[in-house]
């Protein structure tokens, strides 16, 4: 007894050693210094023309065998106080056997291949304030089962027992709606101590030329439903299906992603078809030109969330692969049934190793009255600089 | 008539001495290869300088994991862990022997896996003067060869590129006979025809008794006076990976 009790404090102490051998600690940080500004009067009383603001974003990883603590955080500090927030935007602990992984916290989980309306995307809310039409996400939190096979492609799981809502900008802040709407503008359609978990799959895997992901999600839409009459809007219950798919020939790009959403009381099909060609090395230095068109359709018309029913993106994207990594991405997006049409225009560029520069431009050329939302946001256009520290 | 003959005798000879010498070409580029064949994994760490014209420098770590293959190219993972805006940034490549590689770029700050185009063969690497072609796993079937001039040790072949889209006309690449037909030095000529680049080997290691490793690869571009070192540390040919170890949610662990 007493020496099978040994050997277990040997195997124990061996085991921590091994541990402690693969221990692996890493950390960073990275500061930002943003102004905004909105060079016409605002449409609504109390909104402001210029914000500074400045973010914070730390992040750490532990790694020891085969598990993981990841962090990334995220905090704000601007003039709007909704915008001065806080975010966990990846908190998750996570452990592989073999093919199989698992974990469990906050994440960050990215479906889709085209550039301008990743539809099939939806595990997490958007951050809304912290861009209204770009990539930022809440964590949502999680927890995620998956198998993955270089022959058969990846299974993941997911299991939400939380769904977040978006935040809307406060008085001072652009983007927004002639009322100031809090969090609670938006309700559930089922009881919110009932409330039903949100259950997701995804299968992705490639065949030669060809990837494909097919996924599925049940539970609270992450996109409200608006009523144009009442301004009344709640997170309905739906189950989504989505398909993504990629061909690609060499430099040339065929892409699409396609949903059907179910709910009771609406119910829809929407898709982007998308290509993309690329010209490398155009001057003989590394410069890349890369032109994308996406189209969009959304059969629910005007009621649209995001209003891109019937809209074609046109952009060019120029990558100079030099030492800085300088990038430009010029945009182009028009509704083809209504009349409205915005431009925008991002570039960045690193220098002296940690520093990081970002210049954005958004510019509405017109916005047709029998759209949704965006009419609220027609003196809107902004230019944006972003001074970033990496340490 | 017997002009015509001794004219016709000599174009034959000629004929079958280039024969020959694109036979031997191959031949010696094969023996590296099949000389080289059975590491099987492989992983290591790498820093890159970069040097530009007035001698400033900057510097990149990555990581690297390759998986041998025999039938088809090996599969490897590059991790970038500097510049710290890109931290994180990974590739994943199928290489293939024949027609374009597969290959997914996982960009950290977005949580994505994309799908890239590998065709952009003669585009730099990171701002570096190595080209994506000049990292890509040596796959015998991309080149076409010729053997050249045989010096000291050495063995001098000039290698074709098949891919209309790499960036040379030709590769001449310096083997070392009595090395295992490690490769010590290649010249790169642009499509011009002009030389282009130089590209030397320095600093080897035998490891498992057969395989011939650099530690330090320095690039020179004679047409712009650049240069880009690779100094490669942490050796390890025991790491044992699995092709399930080189799947897309492969890529994304390894860049969180």
């Amino acid at each position: 007894m007493t020496k099978y009790k040994i050997n277990l404090i040997l195997a124990l102490v061996f085991h921590l050693k091994l541990i402690s051998q693969n221990f692996n600690f890493d950390s960073d940080i990275k500061i930002s210094e943003e102004f905004r500004y909105f060079f016409n009067d605002p449409s609504f009383q109390g909104q402001e023309d210029f914000f500074p603001s400045y973010s914070l974003t730390p992040k750490f990883n532990i790694k020891f065998n085969d598990n993981n603590i990841i962090f990334r955080g995220f905090f704000r500090h601007d003039k709007d106080i909704r915008r001065t927030h806080v975010d966990l935007r990846e908190f998750y602990y996570q452990t592989s056997i073999s093919q199989y992984d698992f974990s469990i916290g906050y994440h960050q989980v990215f479906w889709g291949v085209v550039e301008s309306n990743n539809l099939v995307d939806i595990i997490n809310q958007n951050d809304a304030v912290e861009s209204p039409f770009g990539n930022d996400k809440l964590g949502q939190p999680l927890s995620k089962f998956t198998y993955s096979s270089k022959n058969t492609g990846i299974f993941s799981f997911f299991l939400m027992p939380f769904h977040r809502k978006i935040v809307f900008p406060g008085k001072k802040a652009r983007f927004r709606f002639p009322v100031v709407l809090n969090r609670n503008f938006i309700k559930y359609e089922k009881n919110n101590k009932k409330l039903k978990k949100d259950f997701a799959f995804r299968w992705n895997h490639y065949f030669d030329i060809v990837d494909i992901g097919l996924s599925y999600f049940n539970g609270n839409g992450r996109e409200p439903i608006f009523n144009r009459n009442t301004f009344m809007a709640f997170y309905p219950m739906i189950s989504q299906f989505g398909l993504d798919l990629q061909l690609t020939f060499e430099t040339f790009l065929f892409k699409f992603e396609g949903i059907k959403r179910t709910a009771d009381l609406q119910s829809f099909y929407a898709q982007v078809v998308g290509l993309e060609y690329t010209l490398n090395n155009v001057n003989g230095n590394g410069l890349d030109i890369g032109m994308i068109s996406e189209y969009s359709y959304d059969d629910r018309g005007a009621l649209a969330v995001n209003s891109l029913q019937n809209d074609v993106f046109i952009g060019t994207r120029f990558n100079w692969n030099d030492f800085s990594g300088t990038s430009l991405l010029v945009g182009l997006l028009s509704d083809i049934k209504y009349n409205s049409q915005s431009f925008s225009c991002d570039f960045s560029r690193r220098f002296k190793e940690v520093y990081k520069i970002n210049l954005e431009f958004q510019y509405f050329l017109n916005i047709d009255s029998r759209e949704l939302l965006l009419p609220f946001f027609i003196n809107d256009h902004f230019f944006k600089i972003e001074l970033s520290q990496f340490f | 008539m017997k002009k015509i003959i001794v004219i016709l005798l000599l174009i034959q000879t000629l004929n079958l001495f280039s024969q020959s010498n694109e036979k031997l070409g191959f031949e010696i580029a094969q023996k590296a290869v099949l000389m080289d064949q059975g590491f099987k994994s492989l992983s290591t760490k790498l820093k890159m300088t970069l040097k530009n014209r007035n001698g400033q420098t900057s510097e990149r770590l990555l990581e690297n994991k390759i998986l041998e293959q025999v039938e088809d190219g090996d599969f490897s993972l590059i991790i970038f862990n500097t510049p710290k805006d890109v931290k994180g940034t990974a590739t994943l490549t199928y290489t293939h022997k024949i027609g374009p590689d597969d290959q997914w770029l996982f960009l950290p700050a977005v949580n994505r896996v994309k799908r890239i185009s590998s065709s952009n063969k003669s585009g730099p690497f990171m701002g570096s003067e190595f080209s994506f072609e000049d990292l890509a796993s040596a796959e015998l079937e991309k080149y076409s060869y010729k053997f050249i001039a045989e010096k000291d040790e050495f063995k001098i072949v000039e290698a074709y590129p098949v891919d209309e889209k790499s960036g040379y006309s030709k590769r001449v690449v310096y083997y070392n006979s009595k090395k295992n037909y490690r490769v010590e030095k290649v010249e790169f000529y642009d499509r011009k025809g002009d030389h282009l680049k130089t590209l030397r080997y320095e600093k080897f290691n035998l490891y498992k008794e057969k395989f011939w490793r650099a530690d330090v690869f320095i690039m020179k571009n004679h047409q712009t006076n650049k240069e880009t070192v690779l100094e490669f540390s942490d050796w390890n040919f025991d790491v044992n990976f699995s092709r399930d170890d080189f799947t897309q949610e492969a890529l994304k662990k390894a860049g969180n």
